[in-house]
């Protein structure tokens, strides 16, 4: 946009008086009287908007975590489960009979290591079948 | 040129209050500024309804985020900016038509004593009206804020020889517009 070249003699004293004039008119429009409330009311809204949407934010997170530890917890829960239904399928069954023992050591001591060693390799079976 | 950088801070003051308080604070904003912004908005959308509406929505978001304004230098400028901006995304979308010398949507309040003067204050506002906006927003901006050019090129985005011809322009087209009839007046 080109420079305007105004005639500063005979255009200074209209300026001055036209910008006078513009001036005095200022404060000739008003704000509406309902503007201040709406302002204030709808910046009150948009804050509580905000603010119930940072709560829904954190409810949500919360839940997540929760249901993650829940879930990691369960899981904890079927593994233990699983051991001991192991150790109850193992140890539940195993026939020692006295006259088994007898038989095969006199002493209670190699009874009980024959006992524990068969124990094993049941348990052993059971975890091979299971993979 | 003082009371402008005293406003300037007084403006300051209020969006510190505001970053610190919150929305509760932004009543102190509102007086302080409103009549300025929408008289600036009105330079831009010219329906009374629609600046409020361009100054409702730019404080409602300086009210929801004051850190907007808080790292500015000139606080009030960017206000305006903001202003400016609604405004000029109203007037896109809603494209008023306006017929000359209506005025019907301004809230007018005048005083006992300037009655006489309410109709050179109406021509004033039908002259401003008749201006492009670039041209009328410049006028308000230097006039009533009292910008300087510099000052007002940073609102507007533009360099200050486009602000400073825009003012020239609007200035010989206000003096053709009101200068017979002010003098009819006084000669009446």
């Amino acid at each position: 946009m080109g420079c305007i070249v105004i005639d500063s003699s005979d255009s200074y004293e209209p300026l001055g008086d036209i910008e006078a004039m513009v001036r005095s008119a200022a404060n000739y429009v008003q704000v509406s009287n309902d503007l201040r409330p709406r302002v204030l009311e709808a910046a009150r809204e948009r804050s509580g908007e905000r603010r119930a949407r940072r709560f829904i934010r954190q409810a949500a997170l919360f839940a997540a975590l929760l249901t993650w530890c829940v879930t990691a917890s369960v899981s904890r829960l079927d593994i233990r489960d699983d051991l001991r239904e192991l150790t109850l399928a193992t140890t539940g069954s195993y026939p020692i009979s006295n006259n088994w023992i007898s038989g095969r050591a006199s002493s209670e001591a190699w009874a009980l290591v024959d006992a524990y060693t068969e124990l094993r390799e049941r348990q052993a079976d059971v975890l091979r079948l299971k993979l | 040129m003082k009371d402008q950088s005293a406003f300037s801070e007084r403006v300051q003051d209020c969006v510190d209050r505001l970053t610190i308080v919150g929305v509760d604070a932004l009543g102190a904003l509102f007086d302080l500024t409103s009549h300025r912004l929408v008289r600036f908005a009105l330079a831009l959308t010219r329906n009374q309804h629609d600046a409020e509406d361009a100054v409702q929505t730019a404080l409602v978001r300086v009210a929801s985020r004051p850190q907007l304004l808080s790292p500015t230098t000139c606080p009030w400028g960017y206000l305006l900016r903001m202003v400016r901006n609604e405004s000029l995304l109203i007037a896109r979308r809603k494209k008023r038509w306006i017929k000359a010398g209506d005025l019907s949507d301004l809230v007018a309040i005048c005083c006992v004593d300037e009655i006489e003067r309410e109709e050179t204050y109406r021509a004033i506002w039908s002259a401003l009206r008749t201006l492009p906006p670039q041209q009328a927003e410049v006028v308000v901006l230097k006039i009533w804020e009292e910008l300087t050019f510099a000052q007002i090129a940073v609102v507007l985005e533009e360099s200050p020889n486009t602000v400073a011809s825009r003012y020239q322009y609007a200035m010989a087209k206000l003096s053709k517009l009101l200068l017979p009839q002010h003098h009819g007046v006084h000669r009446d």
